[in-house]
């Protein structure tokens, strides 16, 4: 029974691991470059969590096969995996990139304003001005 | 009771309103602002006249109700107590608006045409209040008297002023507050009825006597505690009475109006309100009420006087003697026998002229000799005698002696309270007598007998001091005919009526 | 007509990519088109409301390239946008706030910067876009990509100004993309069970799973996500900086409408999708929500006692805003007629009330440079549109008769009476209490100065210039009497609108009591 449901739900195992893994690199991390890298981080693992719940045994990815005269052959549910959640990642994804590549050119400014990205020497130097 | 459906009352709320912009607008030029303010004090005193007539009679004005909120409508109702309100500031209104020409102008203050606006909006508000039919119309024009009274208390913008306008906005607040949540809790246990009734609407009588409780005793004590709290801070019950003072630091004309007739009389009325219209005399008795409320009643009475006695600022003095004298009213309305409601209903238009004119005659002494010092004005009697005269007619007046409208408030209370066998509160109206006796007479004596002066005339210009003169001469008149004017004691009379029999 | 919601979403949208390409022509005419565009989505969500009025049930439903949303036979695969009564005029109202922003913005932004402004009325409209389409979807994924599309396009526009700015907008990618994650694994786990992402949908199978633990996790997990998002104390401290740095010809309109349009959201999910009687997720709703009046009623003293402390007059609307959001929320957790159409109100006051606040501030800034409350000493009396202005919202936050505040607040207070719960009017008083004064002591400032010899502190508030008269361009003074006329309305109109809108949002099985 144990065994089950560790080799069972391995994947859900590396979700929540990802998931308090980003989680606690972005509260623990005093630089900013790190912070944005455990977000990043984070949003894998929601992303491999959707990828998951799409799984099934033994089945492919979700493609119409061709026959011989290369007309689509129809496939049984249960021979594909489930095609929504791979596309919601597709967006969760993109909205990935669109938010890391906002934050890095944030992280850009802010390096060339304060000529680091560590926390707390950004807070001294915010204090003196 | 015929009810008569007749939009008057609403329009005597509005009228000062439609004044307001024109105030603004006239800006600088003095004489043509003030012909706004009178134009608009003159039209609403003969709405209220007009409605009074109809009232007299029996009858109830009920304006159209406009809808509100879910389940609330704004009501606006002149029953005679409504209409013993409306009749006190609206005649005032007239009167403190030649004073405050006067006193204005020979003070050469700044901000006029603020301070004329904001009066026309306070006295909107407390017509308001007067018609108000129902806790929600009533709380709305309660909040909006609050807001639109602060610019008038913190007008000479220093910081004496600032700080006492901080500290009537931290009172009149936390009371506004406690005020709504006993309302919510009425509409809540009154099943949806905030309406005033004469009688109350919390409990119904049954056959036997008894009384059913809509909840429980002591939900409903609560509720009552914190009405009270509500308008006792308005009203200056002791311990909610500290803002008074402190709000003195306005201009005398407001003081006048606003802390010895609207602002205090609003409280005092709300109490009526409430004791009467939504509770019952007989739910309060039930209860224990009553007692509970004669005690603090009779503590402000007594404690007030002597705070009375023991200042040497004229206008301290005057705020303490209001803080006293409110609680006459509170105290009628606890006691709740037919002669003690007429009493406090009397003593609502009685107080309001004699402590108007003794306002009043504060002010002229301080515009004609900037000082409101006690020991000060000794001989000063002897220079302005017509100011002084008025001022032992009011002072007279508040202590009870009979020819002065004073003394028949008392006698009512007095003879309530023995009639509902609480003989001993008419000690504490004897004890105060004497307390008003010993904190106005030495002034008066001081005044006139301690100098050697001749008699001169030193009175300002003719706007300060023909206004007391008007308000002392009608609480002489009033003390000799109760029902000289339109008839103020028959509406009292009436409305006591209508408190301790139910409606009907 | 047919397509109208589709318009909603396709207008802002289009123009945004435009917008920023005419700016390399020329500046106005890409605010022009900015203007244009925004005015016909206004009459696209009006026409919109008004349309879905009329049908039975009011409610209008749109499924996007016709492709079926609701399941009479298989799976929903289509995205359908619903136009009922509230969300109807909550996009209203979000379209008609960033007309106003807009407006509001032109005297501000220099002509000649034209590529500057092309990409600020871009990012505006992408952010309406998010709001827009937040309000309407009908599914919950779709309200996923609007939500991020809302926060990037905020991000975005909040980063323009200056350093502290950045870091404010870097902290606020942090905190929003963790909401973001945790929304959307508790959607996961919904659409686990469901296998549907269709809110009316999913209300319909939700209601047969009888899994509460696992209903109860997504409840939570997508709760706390909105929370962040609406800024509820404990989760509120990204909001401060976020309302003190951003530009002020955007922030009236971020201020005025993020917020509701989540609460919106947390509506929804509660009302509307686990709102199927006697199911264990009702129950398990039922639970969170009670949980939720707990945060929200401490949150609403807690943001005025924050308030209360700040000397930056944007920093302490920031943290009042977090107070008055969490009163519709407690509303919302509340959950009778009363206290439900209270919260409406209170968020269609908020949003007014807010919004000309900000404008407000912006306008004191604009002539005077000030920014801290010390450095507004009788500008109540040189500025005197403004300073009534800022009164009479001030005095609708506080909930003061005859504004919409008193009357959302009244409505509020009856549900907590009628439930009883004495805990919660307890808290909506001494909110309102707190909120008094903070406000009270920035209107003395207005208009009557200070006298406690408080020295200007060094330019951390911004320097003040001396001027004479109000002198305000037209287009900044104009939006703000709008916005104060529509408070005063909402308080005027409350039974009207009561009756003739709000009512009809209440969800099935939620009556008055009288």
């Amino acid at each position: 029974m144990t065994i089950n449901m560790v080799y069972g739900h391995l994947e859900y195992y590396l979700v929540a691991i990802l998931l308090v893994m980003g989680l606690y690199g972005m509260i623990a991390s005093t630089n900013l470059m790190r912070k944005v890298m455990a977000m990043n981080i984070m949003q894998v693992a929601v992303i491999v969590f959707f990828i998951s719940l799409a799984s099934k045994q033994g089945a492919m990815a979700p493609v119409l096969p061709l026959d011989e005269n290369h007309h689509v052959k129809s496939v049984l549910a249960h021979e594909v995996v489930n095609p929504l959640p791979h596309a919601l990642m597709l967006t969760a994804i993109v909205v990935s990139v669109a938010t890391t590549g906002l934050a890095l050119a944030l992280l850009i400014r802010i390096n060339r304003h304060f000529g680091s990205l560590e926390e707390s020497v950004i807070l001294e130097k915010m204090v003196k001005e | 009771m015929e009810i008569l459906m007749d939009d008057r009352p609403l329009y005597a709320v509005l009228v000062s309103l439609l004044a307001v912009p024109m105030i603004v607008w006239s800006g600088d030029r003095e004489n043509l602002r003030e012909v706004w303010t009178f134009a608009a004090a003159i039209f609403k005193l003969a709405l209220v006249l007009s409605i009074a007539a109809v009232v007299s009679k029996g009858s109830l004005v009920v304006a159209h109700p406009i809808p509100l909120v879910h389940g609330f409508k704004l009501e606006l109702v002149a029953d005679p107590l409504g209409v013993i309100f409306a009749l006190l500031a609206s005649s005032l209104w007239i009167v403190t608006s030649i004073y405050s020409v006067g006193y204005m102008r020979a003070g050469k203050y700044q901000h006029q045409t603020g301070y004329f606006a904001f009066f026309a909006i306070c006295l909107s508000a407390t017509l308001g209040i007067a018609f108000a039919g129902n806790l929600i119309t009533f709380f709305i024009f309660y909040e909006i008297l609050t807001v639109a009274t602060y610019p008038l208390v913190i007008h000479n913008r220093d910081q004496e002023s600032v700080l006492g306008g901080r500290k009537y906005l931290i009172y009149t607040f936390i009371a506004g507050q406690c005020f709504l949540a006993a309302i919510v809790a009425t509409g809540y246990l009154a099943d949806g009825n905030l309406s005033f009734s004469p009688g109350g609407i919390l409990a119904t009588r049954l056959p036997g006597g008894e009384y059913m409780l809509p909840g429980n005793p002591t939900i409903l004590r609560l509720v009552f505690v914190l009405f009270m709290i509500g308008v006792g801070v308005k009203a200056a019950i002791m311990p909610l009475h500290g803002w008074l003072p402190s709000a003195m630091v306005a201009p005398t004309p407001v003081s006048s109006l606003l802390h010895a007739v609207a602002v205090v009389k609003a409280g005092a009325f709300g109490c009526l309100r409430i004791v009467g219209f939504i509770y019952g005399v007989g739910l309060m008795e039930e209860l224990g009420l009553n007692d509970f409320l004669a005690a603090f009643a009779v503590v402000t009475i007594i404690v007030g006087s002597l705070r009375a006695l023991g200042s040497q600022n004229l206008k301290q003095r005057l705020a303490f003697s209001t803080v006293s004298q409110l609680s006459y009213i509170v105290l009628g309305a606890a006691i709740g026998s037919k002669d003690a409601l007429i009493g406090a209903i009397f003593h609502v238009v009685a107080h309001g002229f004699m402590k108007i004119t003794l306002f009043f005659c504060a002010g002229s002494i301080y515009t004609r000799y900037h000082t409101y010092h006690i020991p000060r004005l000794r001989g000063m009697g002897r220079k302005m005698p017509v100011t002084f005269a008025a001022f032992t007619i009011g002072a007279c007046g508040i202590a009870g002696m009979p020819l002065v409208a004073g003394f028949l408030s008392k006698w009512n209370l007095a003879l309530g309270a023995i009639h509902a066998d609480r003989t001993i509160l008419v000690a504490a109206l004897v004890l105060s007598s004497l307390l008003n006796v010993a904190y106005f007479f030495p002034i008066i004596r001081d005044a006139f007998l301690e100098s050697d002066d001749p008699v001169s005339f030193e009175e300002c210009w003719w706007p300060v001091w023909i206004p007391p003169v008007i308000t002392a001469c009608c609480a002489v008149i009033l003390g000799l005919n109760p029902n000289a004017f339109v008839g103020f004691f028959n509406l009292a009379e009436l409305a006591a009526h209508g408190i301790v029999f139910g409606g009907g | 007509m047919r397509h109208l919601p589709a318009l909603i979403i396709a207008i802002p949208l289009a123009s945004a990519w435009i917008v920023p390409l005419t700016s390399l022509v020329s500046a106005w005419l890409a605010r022009l088109i900015s203007i244009t565009a925004l005015m016909f989505t206004t009459l696209a969500c009006y026409g919109s409301l008004k349309h879905a009025m009329t049908l039975p049930g009011m409610r209008w439903s749109y499924t996007f390239g016709g492709w079926e949303a609701s399941s009479h036979g298989g799976i929903p695969i289509g995205i359908e946008h619903v136009i009922d009564p509230v969300s109807g005029a909550l996009a209203t109202l979000v379209a008609a706030l960033a007309l106003l922003t807009v407006l509001y913005s032109g005297p501000q932004i220099p002509l000649r910067r034209q590529v500057r402004s092309g990409v600020y009325h871009g990012l505006l409209l992408t952010l309406t876009t998010g709001l827009l389409g937040m309000t309407i979807t009908g599914d919950l994924f779709n309200l996923y990509v609007f939500l991020e599309i809302t926060a990037l396009s905020a991000y975005a526009l909040l980063a323009k100004t200056g350093n502290r700015a950045t870091l404010a907008s870097l902290r606020y990618i942090l905190v929003g993309t963790v909401a973001a994650t945790f929304y959307l694994i508790g959607l996961g786990h919904l659409y686990a069970v469901t296998g549907t992402l269709n809110m009316a949908d999913l209300s319909v199978r939700l209601s047969q799973v009888q899994d509460s633990r696992l209903i109860g996790f997504a409840l939570i997990l997508i709760t706390l996500a909105l929370l962040t998002k609406m800024a509820v104390f404990p989760f509120h401290s990204w909001q401060s900086d976020v309302y003190t740095y951003a530009p002020p010809m955007v922030i009236p309109f971020i201020a005025g409408t993020m917020s509701k349009v989540v609460a919106y959201t947390l509506f929804r999910l509660f009302y509307t999708i686990c709102f199927v009687d006697g199911s264990v997720a009702h129950h398990v709703a039922r639970q969170v929500l009670d949980v939720v009046g707990v945060v929200a009623a401490i949150s609403l003293v807690a943001g005025s006692v924050l308030a209360i402390a700040q000397k930056d007059v944007r920093r302490m609307l920031a943290y009042s805003s977090t107070s008055q959001i969490s009163a519709v929320a407690l509303g919302l957790a509340i959950g009778n007629a009363s206290a439900l159409i209270g919260a409406f109100t209170l968020a269609a006051n908020h949003a007014f009330a807010k919004a000309c606040l900000f404008v407000a501030v912006g306008n004191f800034h604009h002539r005077s440079g000030a920014q801290n409350i010390e450095y507004l000493d009788r500008l109540g009396i040189r500025m005197p549109l403004t300073g009534i202005a800022f009164t009479i919202a001030a005095l609708s936050i506080m909930g003061l008769p005859p504004t919409g505040g008193f009357f959302g607040k009244w409505y509020l207070l009856s549900g907590a009476v009628e439930k009883r719960a004495w805990g919660y009017v307890l808290a909506i008083v001494v909110g309102s209490l707190l909120s008094a004064v903070y406000f009270a002591r920035v209107i003395e400032r207005l208009y009557v100065g200070s006298f406690d010899g408080t020295g200007h502190s060094p330019s951390r508030g911004g320097t003040p210039r001396k001027f004479s008269k109000e002198n305000l361009p037209f287009l900044m003074v104009a939006p703000m009497a709008i916005l104060v006329i529509f408070t005063i309305l909402v308080g005027f109109y409350n039974y009207d609108l009561v009756s003739g809108l709000l009512q009809y949002m209440l969800p099935a099985g939620v009556e008055w009591k009288s």
